[in-house]
Order: structure tokens, then C-alpha cells, then sequence
């Protein structure tokens, strides 16, 4: 931890493998991850340059989270998002001082609300009105 | 709040004439049309990932609309048929952030449709409540983030996407719009 806090990248490459581990162990949102990463070791390093362009501003990371989320759109729900947010509040909490996890958990929330908007406002396929009420005809 | 209400003439500041409307379950042929017609970079902005053919689903999901919380207004040229862009708000539970995406045929650009289109969809979503209006756009896509900084909105990274920009504006639009 830097004097301001923010998480290091030594940090990012143990939380990002450990986290992960922990997402694909999960009932919910577990297959969905495995169904569409091949080379996780790839994927994991990937990971690591986007928490770091995102928290450290490296620019390392040059692609676009939403457009790949929207390629897999048919099996994400929003339900999904509240479970890996809850299980990044725990990896983060188990091996980062508080203010370290916080900043990561602050941040993951906004960018998970982001890929909602993305997702679910301007598609819109099934999932994202399933939670929706029923439409009032006109 | 009635939809059907919502069907009119309008007026481009080029003095270019066009009829907007509602769509409706019968419009998917039309609509598939008018995709045939927009330009791959315009496709691309619009559903912000490559595709070159807008199929049934993605279709299915323009037109299947609730008319409350979704609505999606169709402009057509003097024909009466021929649809020459779409624009899609998408209201959160709250209706009080709406989304905005607007698709326009490449023969009808520069005539000032997207920009008269846009602000009906502002009226309309201010009818209904609606105080943001919010359009997630490529940042590639100068000419629209342009447009929409003209009618008042501003521009912010996305977050955590940085081929994107947040652009938004609070409702209600001045009179003069």
C-alpha cells in the first residue's frame, strides 16, 4: 500500500487469481466465466493490467469490458452482479487493509452499475426485464 | 401516460419534413430495413460491438416494447414507409434516468433528423418524469458526442470503459432547445 491507500500492483496479482478461484468455485455465476474463458492463466493477466489501469491509471488495459460483456449478454443476469460483488467484498476484505478493499469495492460497484446500464438499458433482451414490471398497455 | 399521443410532423432546422411515431408489433420488416441502411461504424456505435446484420433477437428487443418504461420512436420519411431512424429510451425502475440510442439511415444524415429526434425524446421523457438523460456512446463517435454537447448535455469517461464516454444532460430542456 502506497501512502495514499490505493492498492499496489503486487496487491492486484494476489487478489485477482484468489478472487477468481473463488468466482469459479460459485454456483451462480461460476459456469458462465468457465464456458467463456479458455486460457484462464491469459485471462487472469488481463484482469490484472484492467484493475490496474482502473485504480492506477497505467493504461495498461486497452479493451473494452462492455462490448465483451455484451457478447455473452443471453446468460448474464443481474443477479449475477450482486454476487460478484459480494464475493469481491470478501477476497478484498480477507487480504487488503480496509481502505484498500473499500477503494476496490467502491469502485467495482460504479463500473458494475456502468455494465448494467450498458447491458440492460440499451439491449434489453430477456434477463433484463425479467425483474421489470409488467407493461401497462397503452 | 398515452403513448399513442405521441405521433407527430416535425421539422429539421434544414426545413427537411419527417412523421414520428411509436413503433409498433407489425414495424420488424421496416426495421430490418432501415439497419440494411445504416453505415457499419453507425451499427457498431450503436449496439457497441461489431455486428453487421441486426437479427430477429436484437430486433425483437427494439420492437417488443412496454411503451412506459422502454419506448421507441420511429421516424419516417413523407412516404409514410420508409423508416429512416429509430431512437430507443430506456427508463431505470424509477424512471428517473432514461437511455437514449438513436440509429439513422446514412442517406438521411446531415438534414438534422437525429438532432430533432433527440429533443422529442427529451420532451418525452421529461412528460414521464424522466430528470436524467443519459446516452452511452463510443468515443470514436465524435459527430453524436457533438451533437449532444450542443443540446447541453456533458461528457465523462465511462467507468471502467475507456472506448466509451457517459454523456448527460438534466431535464427539462430550455423552451428553445
Amino acid at each position: 500500500m502506497d501512502i495514499s491507500g490505493n492498492v499496489s500492483e503486487a496487491q492486484l496479482e494476489r487478489l485477482i487469481p484468489r478472487f477468481y478461484a473463488r468466482v469459479r468455485d460459485d454456483a451462480l455465476i461460476g459456469p458462465v466465466f468457465d464456458s467463456v474463458i479458455g486460457d484462464w492463466q491469459q485471462h487472469l493477466g488481463k484482469l490484472v493490467d484492467f484493475w490496474s489501469s482502473v485504480m492506477l491509471t497505467s493504461g495498461r488495459y486497452k479493451g473494452s469490458p462492455v462490448a465483451a460483456h455484451l457478447k455473452h449478454l443471453p446468460s448474464i443476469t443481474p443477479p449475477m452482479f450482486d454476487r460478484w460483488l459480494m464475493l469481491w467484498a470478501e477476497v478484498t476484505a480477507e487480504i487488503l487493509p480496509p481502505t484498500t478493499a473499500a477503494a476496490l469495492q467502491g469502485k467495482a460497484a460504479r463500473i458494475a452499475e456502468s455494465l448494467k446500464l450498458a447491458l440492460y438499458f440499451r439491449l434489453s433482451p430477456a434477463p433484463g426485464n425479467a425483474s421489470r414490471p409488467t407493461p401497462t398497455q397503452s | 401516460m398515452n403513448t399513442q399521443s405521441w405521433s407527430g410532423d416535425l421539422t429539421t432546422r434544414t426545413g427537411f419534413k419527417f412523421h414520428v411515431r411509436p413503433i409498433s408489433s407489425n414495424d420488424e420488416p421496416a426495421l430490418a430495413e432501415l439497419f440494411t441502411h445504416v453505415t457499419p461504424d453507425d451499427l457498431r456505435f450503436r449496439f457497441l460491438t461489431g455486428i453487421n446484420i441486426v437479427d430477429h433477437n436484437r430486433l425483437a428487443a427494439l420492437i417488443d416494447v412496454d411503451h412506459r418504461q422502454k419506448e421507441n420512436f420511429l421516424a419516417l420519411a413523407e412516404d409514410g414507409a420508409t423508416v429512416i431512424a429509430t431512437a430507443m429510451l430506456a427508463c431505470d425502475d424509477a424512471m428517473e434516468t432514461g437511455e437514449v440510442a438513436i440509429s439513422i439511415r446514412s442517406d438521411y444524415k446531415g438534414r438534422g433528423v437525429s438532432w430533432k429526434l433527440l429533443e422529442y425524446v427529451a420532451r418525452f421523457a421529461e412528460a414521464a418524469g424522466v430528470q436524467t438523460l443519459q446516452s452511452i456512446e463510443s468515443y470514436a463517435n465524435h459527430s453524436a458526442i457533438e451533437l449532444e454537447r450542443n443540446m447541453g448535455f456533458t461528457a465523462r469517461p465511462y467507468p471502467g470503459d475507456a472506448t466509451l464516454v457517459l454523456v448527460e444532460r438534466k431535464l427539462p430542456l430550455p423552451v428553445d432547445a
